[in-house]
């Protein structure tokens, strides 16, 4: 009996070691963190080096570059087929980086969003929803210009996932190009609200980079008034701050500096394969547009033996800046302008950047005998190369039959030509089909 | 309640009719000292009447009066047989004596909580005696159990630096797969370095669930349990002294088998005549080229004559600077290990106390490493043995020293010129680049490798500290109240000092030299050395108490318990910094600017910012667990073992009620030969046993909520002072933990005399709430998933047996252990791509396919090479084809070639030991087959890029027919990475692994006094050992061994004596 009496006592005792409240609600390791504090949101949104990094498939799909057959070899082949605008790009057993990394940045914003909703409504929150919001809005519009159809040719049938809520297991809403839209729209409308005026570092966004946005959105659905109205909001802020090329030196292997004036917003396209590439020549149909006289030539290209190299990237080395730079807000308000008919205030605006551009007033004065549109969106194309716009304008234009000649590539002596406007979309990956509907 | 205090046992066997005629026998039985053998087996020969010694050694047996044999047996002690009549007056004294080491000893095997007599096991147990520990010499104590425990393997190839041993197959696909190591009742937390292997007096390594269960959640990989010597082994002092010096063959930087210089020479000058390094040379970054480039280079620009050129290049044709860092560099290392040990016994008090030395001097001039060790304790008793207590210290003091690197360059650099001069050898820039930078006030950009021997200063130091108090209150002789701690501390900091004689100091002081407008120069990385410090403290207090209850109830009942509970915290932080314009003699550094991003001095294009090295890290780790065990014993013939244990543990995020998980085993066993149907048959000893029971794993990075990681940025980072965060999980609410069910079957046996002994097992294990990743849509943000849902089986047999030949003054025994493992995953949703699969041979992460092992060897078929041009073939829609594009995109998992498991199905090892008076020499032969490998060949893309190739180039396809001798395809003309990937990945370079290997031989002399009487000490052994023997036969062609295809197997021979005073 004595025997029992002992075990129950000692069983007693043990017993109490387990209870021990928060002993085992240490966390395991100490850089791990349960994203719960305004703090966190805000180190989750600085996460830079995945929020401001940008698909290299707009650049690929691009005219701004061609390659020559060799190295095209060496590229991936799903590079091969952008390049030559194929139908189906990603093998079936493949996942597309660009796409990932996309729907990353969109769950990244919807963690933040969700966490922010328990915190209240400080100034610092609300910011920090803000750019969430920014995030989420800039991901959904790269996503629509990539895998869905221009939205001038029609509601269309062609829909992409869409997940507003952080909840991996949920599944996503499938949505056409203006339902996409409309949400950009919607989170950047919300976001201005919600933004602070500037930011401290250019990897975050503040509400002039909402309103540039917001001018590439209309311009992209042909609201020229507002897309205007989103220009001028940054342009009068920011009116000084554009650089002379004449101050700059050609000479430079960089020209350009990393976060220099006309930098609103960071972003970077990076490839091994494709941006860092000796054999990534500037379209020489392009090179042939820049007159006499027009300093970006020498900012911008190098001359090699095979092309023109580009080393003009507002990142100041041979990465692409892919972010919102200030020069795009001139051209998107003179677009705006001349389609509104309102030509000779369109080209006011084009002559302000055009001053710090071209050599001498005659240099560029010689070009305003030309058709205004074709100035304009040649101009367009010559500032903003290797910016990863060009796909957005190819769309834009194709839909709306502006292009002269759709572009084409060659390849191993065989002609490709891009295809018809309602077709300039990428279907989503058959992986990614195969997984949404298992 | 009644005190038993004089004899325990027994009664009479329930059922007896004569029980008139009882009559009764009393005895004690002592160790030769006379201590008493408390749970001693005393036996009746072919009967039923058993007695077990209480505490104080005692037994009182009743028997129908007459004359019998009786038996004693106890653990560890030589069994002894005596005739006894019943009735007999008086207490029968019975003197048990040690079991020499020669002799097979009833094993005790450990499970790190008891110590159970192996006959009295159900579980499956691997037992490594003294002798067997000792037999090998080297600092590692688990080399120990290479090629010696049956099961257990040691990994080669790509898994073995993460995986290096797997015991019965593994049981995981992501989480931690290596098994518990134990030393001395506590799971052991510091590095396996710093214990001192001449300490160990046994190893036992737990297999099945009955054996592991016990350990719970971490014991899913099997538990290797680890005994150091304690005092009460031996009785007077005794001094025992061993020392031992191994000479180890340096590495061999000829393994892999390398295309000829002259070739490869000719190689480079063609791609110079196609301009391929024309980009590189006008590169912005200055990339290096090699001398023969640089020097095509000169003669193109009308720097050098021709005939200065060729004699150049002729020059280099001879070199090899393999050979220059085999004269200059290496060396045998060389390893002496001396070790001291004193143990004592007196009534009340043991004592221990060790001191070990070791130190080595690794194949690389100038560098080495030392360990020093001490190991002390003393156990006492009180009360009249009521209460016993102990304390145990361990402490171990680990240092190396690293004073010169192995110096790298193109394949032909000559490190010293013909008058033994030190050399410039190319390293990052180009020659042309360097040389037109002199004489601009930068720092010497040269690098010449042999004036760097010794100038390194790369230390680290470790001391790990283990203290183990234990107090053991025996209540009742059944009962005992166990009270156990351990507090361990690991300190390790490691210091790298290079100063600026090196060239990496110096070029990183020049690459971010600044050229002001006036041309001055300044320098925002200092001048001075460069210190990195890192430094990392861990430390444990695990806490057990703990309840045992022993009795024995009637005549045959034996109950044994075991309860207790744990609770540990474990807890790491760590560490390291950097600092620029060290000077080592004031300690004194220079503060610099980690934010300011600086324009690169040889490319001003290119800008970064000081890389700051700087991190922190920090972990917990904790554990509350209640484990129980119970064995029950009947007449020393029946056994049932049954266990259970729940862990919690903070994972994190979780909720509560599954931190936990409940394990158990129960486990039988029982002795046939006892029963009468099999007495006198010539069979002394045949037990079967069977156990069921699960185990467990967890990984405890992943998490139910939603989490984070702070990162920091890196140098080339454009924002490196931003705190940021990254997020690593999503949630996942059903997060478990893993649960390994595992049943085991065998058989044990062993004929008269020992002459035939062994065990047999039959093993299954299914595990199941695997973590797995599976691919989820990207549009949910994520692109795969870790869960709760992979499931593996394993099953597989043991055979160990034991063949005495002879035991006399010759003496020769065999052992033979045989192992085979076949693994297959159930259930797997994530399908790895062809390209994972295809890299798998090379590489260290599984990649799970239902049906087949987690291990595989996958391929293309292979169509041989094309006879017109040479070019490797595989097959499109059925045909041979030479579209390698067209191959990859009709690749599936399907259609590509399986060739079998990658990790050995079948393996084991063949020991014969044989002794002649004082000599022993042992064998060990060791065997592996039933996998595939896959060899490395000549890679025509690198080689095209400029870059040195593998030997098969020799042997390649270079004209029509040449497809009949060989499978290397022909060089083509330009790099092609479909051709080379197609052939890389090809069945043409898959091998079957199978070979055996002489593993090792031992040879030694021992001294003993009773053969010896002039000796002045009690006994000594003069040992060699030879290690790494090599391959006997091997499956496959390949001139290289299967298992180490990438670095040889180093030969070693060791020499010592071992001296017991």
């Amino acid at each position: 009996m004595k025997n029992i009496k002992y075990l129950c006592l000692l069983l007693v005792a043990l017993a109490g070691l387990g209870s021990c409240e928060g002993y085992l609600d240490e966390k395991y390791e100490k850089s791990i963190l349960v994203p719960k504090s305004v703090e966190d949101v805000r180190a989750l949104l600085d996460y830079y080096t995945t929020l401001n990094d940008n698909p290299l498939i707009e650049f690929i799909q691009s005219d701004d570059w061609v390659t020559d057959d060799a190295n095209w070899q060496r590229l991936a082949p799903w590079e091969q087929n952008a390049y030559l605008w194929q139908e189906q790009v990603f093998e079936p057993v493949e996942r597309s980086t660009d796409y990932s990394k996309l729907n990353r940045k969109i769950f990244t914003a919807n963690v933040s969003l969700d966490v922010l909703e328990d915190l209240g409504s400080s100034e610092e929150s609300q910011q920090l929803k803000g750019e969430a919001l920014f995030v989420r809005a800039m991901a959904y519009f790269q996503l629509a210009q990539l895998f869905l159809p221009s939205p001038m040719l029609g509601e269309g049938e062609v829909k992409i996932p869409v997940k507003l809520i952080a909840e991996v297991s949920q599944p996503a809403q499938w949505w056409n190009v203006s339902e996409v839209l409309a949400q950009v729209e919607r989170d950047l409308l919300d976001s201005f609200e919600l933004m602070p005026a500037g930011s401290q570092f250019k990897n975050r966004p503040n509400r002039r980079v909402v309103q540039a946005v917001l001018a590439r959105l209309f311009l992209y659905t042909e609201r020229w008034e507002e897309a205007l109205e989103a220009s001028k909001y940054v342009l009068e802020l920011e009116a000084d701050k554009l650089m002379d090329y004449h101050k700059m030196d050609a000479l430079a292997p960089y020209p350009f500096k990393l976060f220099n004036s006309e930098v609103l917003y960071y972003g970077i396209t990076s490839s091994f394969s494709v941006t860092a590439s000796a054999a990534t020549f500037v379209n020489p149909d392009l090179t042939e547009k820049y007159q006499k006289g027009d300093l970006r030539t020498g900012l911008f290209f190098t001359k090699g033996a095979k092309g023109s190299l580009f080393k003009g990237s507002y990142n100041g080395d041979y990465n692409l800046f892919t972010g919102i730079a200030l020069p795009e807000l001139y051209l998107t308000g003179a677009e705006a302008l001349v389609r509104m008919g309102r030509t000779q205030d369109g080209l006011d605006l084009l002559g302000i950047l055009a001053r710090n551009r071209y050599r001498t007033p005659e240099d560029w004065e010689l070009n305003l005998s030309r058709n205004p549109l074709d100035l304009v969106l040649e101009e367009r194309q010559k500032e903003q190369v290797f910016r990863g716009t060009r796909w957005m304008d190819v769309k834009r234009l194709a839909a709306r039959g502006e292009m002269e000649e759709l572009p084409f590539r060659e390849i191993g002596g065989q002609r490709y030509q891009i295809s018809e406007p309602a077709r300039l979309y990428l279907g989503v990956p058959a992986y990614e089909l195969d997984l949404e509907f298992r | 309640m009644k005190r038993y205090l004089i004899c325990l046992l027994l009664t009479v066997c329930l059922g007896h009719s004569l029980y008139s005629q009882v009559a009764v026998l009393k005895g004690r039985v002592t160790d030769e000292s006379g201590l008493a053998l408390p749970g001693a087996f005393v036996r009746l020969m072919d009967t039923d009447y058993t007695a077990l010694c209480d505490e104080s050694g005692s037994f009182t047996l009743e028997a129908p009066a007459g004359k019998y044999s009786l038996t004693v047996s106890y653990i560890g002690m030589e069994p002894q047989e005596l005739s006894v009549e019943f009735p007999a007056a008086g207490l029968l004294e019975i003197r048990l004596l040690a079991q020499s080491l020669d002799l097979s000893a009833v094993d005790v095997v450990s499970t790190g909580y008891q110590q159970i007599p192996k006959e009295r096991a159900t579980g499956s147990f691997a037992h490594l005696d003294q002798e067997l520990v000792q037999r090998r010499v080297g600092a590692n104590v688990l080399d120990r159990l290479e090629d010696v425990t049956s099961g257990l393997i040691f990994n080669q190839g790509p898994q073995a630096a993460n995986d290096p041993i797997t015991i019965r197959g593994r049981s995981t696909i992501f989480s931690n797969s290596q098994p518990l190591i134990i030393v001395d009742n506590f799971p052991y937390d510091g590095p396996m370095e710093n214990i001192n292997p001449n300490d160990v007096a046994s190893i036992t390594v737990l297999k099945d669930a009955a054996a592991s269960s016990i350990w719970g959640a971490r014991a899913g990989n099997g538990v290797i349990v680890i005994t150091t010597h304690r005092g009460r082994e031996s009785q007077a002092l005794q001094v025992s002294l061993n020392s031992n010096l191994t000479v180890t063959e340096p590495r061999d930087l000829f393994h892999i088998p390398q295309m000829s210089i002259p070739d490869f020479i000719g190689i480079e000058e063609q791609l110079f005549g196609s301009n391929f390094y024309r980009a590189l040379e006008t590169n912005a970054n200055k990339p290096k080229l090699s001398p023969v480039v640089e020097t095509l280079i000169a003669r193109r620009d009308g720097k050098i004559s021709p005939a200065e050129a060729d004699a150049r290049i002729a020059g280099y044709r001879q070199a090899d600077i393999r050979r220059d860092i085999e004269s200059n560099y290496l060396q045998p290392s060389l390893n002496q290990q001396y070790a001291l040990a004193l143990r004592g016994r007196g009534k009340q008090h043991s004592y221990h106390l060790s001191l070990g030395y070791d130190q080595s001097k690794a194949d690389l001039i100038d560098n080495s490493s030392s360990r020093w060790t001490m190991a002390g304790g003393n156990q006492w008793k009180f009360l009249g043995e009521r209460l016993e207590a102990g304390i145990d210290l361990n402490l171990a003091r680990q240092q190396s020293n690293t004073r010169t690197a192995l110096p790298n360059g193109y394949a032909y650099e000559s490190l010293a010129d013909e008058a033994g001069n030190p050399g410039l050898v190319t390293q990052l820039y180009s020659t042309r680049y360097i040389e037109s930078v002199e004489g601009r006030g930068l720092l010497d950009w040269r690098y010449i490798p042999l004036n760097e021997i010794g100038k390194l200063d790369h230390r680290t130091e470790a001391y790990d500290i283990r203290i183990s108090p234990s107090l053991k209150w025996n209540i009742t002789p059944d009962l005992g109240l166990g009270i156990y701690y351990q507090y361990w501390s690991n300190l390790s900091s490691g210091r790298i000092r290079n100063s600026q004689e090196l060239f990496y100091t110096r070029d990183l002081i020049n690459k971010y030299t600044q050229v002001g407008t006036d041309g001055a120069l300044s320098y925002p990385v200092p001048m001075g050395d460069v210190l990195d410090i890192r430094e990392n403290k861990s430390y444990s207090h695990t806490f057990r108490p703990q309840l045992t209850y022993a009795k024995v109830f009637g005549s045959a009942h034996f109950l044994n318990v075991l309860a207790g509970a744990e609770i540990k915290d474990h807890q790491g932080l760590g560490f390291s910094d950097r600092f620029y314009g060290y000077q080592d003699d004031m300690g004194s550094s220079v503060p610099v600017d980690w934010i300011s991003r600086y324009p690169m001095y040889f490319n001003p294009g290119s800008q970064v910012s000081i890389l700051s090295a700087q991190s922190h890290s920090g972990t917990t780790d904790r554990f509350v667990s209640y484990y129980g065990n119970v064995g029950y014993d009947y007449r020393h013939r029946y056994f049932l073992t049954l266990s259970a244990r729940k862990d919690q543990s903070n994972i994190f995020g979780v909720e509560a009620n599954r931190r936990g998980v409940p394990l158990w085993s129960v486990g039988g066993a029982w002795i046939l030969s006892e029963e009468k149907f099999l007495s006198g048959s010539n069979m002394p000893f045949l037990k079967l046993r069977a156990t069921y029971g699960y185990s467990g794993n967890v990984d405890k990075r992943l998490s139910s909520d939603v989490t984070a990681r702070y990162v920091n940025f890196l140098f080339y980072d454009v924002l490196p002072q931003m705190r940021a965060a990254v997020l690593v999980n999503p949630p996942n609410p059903d997060l478990r933990w893993e649960k390994i069910r595992m049943s085991n079957l065998a058989l044990d046996w062993e004929t008269q005399n020992g002459l035939f002994a062994g065990s047999l097992e039959y093993y299954a294990k299914h595990a199941s709430d695997l973590l797995g990743e599976y691919s989820v849509p990207a549009s949910s943000g994520q692109t795969s998933f870790t869960g709760n849902f992979a499931e593996t089986q394993t099953r597989g047999i043991d055979l160990s047996m034991n063949v005495r030949w002879f035991r006399k003054s010759f003496g020769w025994s065999t052992n033979l252990l045989l192992s085979q493992v076949r693994e297959k995953v159930l259930d797997f949703e994530k399908i790895p791509t062809v390209n994972n699969l295809l890299g798998t041979a090379f590489s260290a992460a599984p990649q799970p396919i239902v049906g087949r092992p987690l291990y595989g060897i996958y391929s293309y078929h292979w169509a041989g090479l094309s006879p017109d041009k040479g070019n490797p073939m595989g097959y499109l829609d059925g045909e041979a084809s030479e579209d390698y594009l067209g191959m990859s995109r009709a690749a599936t998992i399907e259609n590509l070639q399986y060739h079998g498991p990658a990790r050995p199905t079948v393996f084991g090892a063949l020991r014969n030991d044989f002794s002649y008076r004082g000599f022993a020499l042992s064998v060990n032969i060791s065997y592996r087959f039933g996998y595939y490998y896959k060899r490395r060949s000549i890679d025509y893309f690198t080689l095209l890029r400029g870059e040195i190739g593998h030997g098969d180039f020799d042997r390649r396809w270079q004209e029509p027919g040449d497809e009949e001798f060989t499978q290397i395809p022909s060089l083509p003309a330009t790099a092609d990475t479909r051709r080379n990937a197609f052939y890389s990945n090809s069945g043409a370079l898959i091998e079957k692994g199978d070979h055996i290997r002489l593993n090792d031989i031992r040879l030694s002399y021992g001294f003993a006094k009773d053969r010896q009487p002039w000796l002045p000490f009690r006994s000594a052994q003069l040992y060699g050992y030879a290690h790494n023997l090599g391959i006997l036969w091997k499956a496959s062609d390949d001139g290289l061994d299967p298992d180490y295809q990438t670095s040889k197997p180093l030969r070693s021979v060791s020499f010592g004596l071992q001296i017991d005073f």
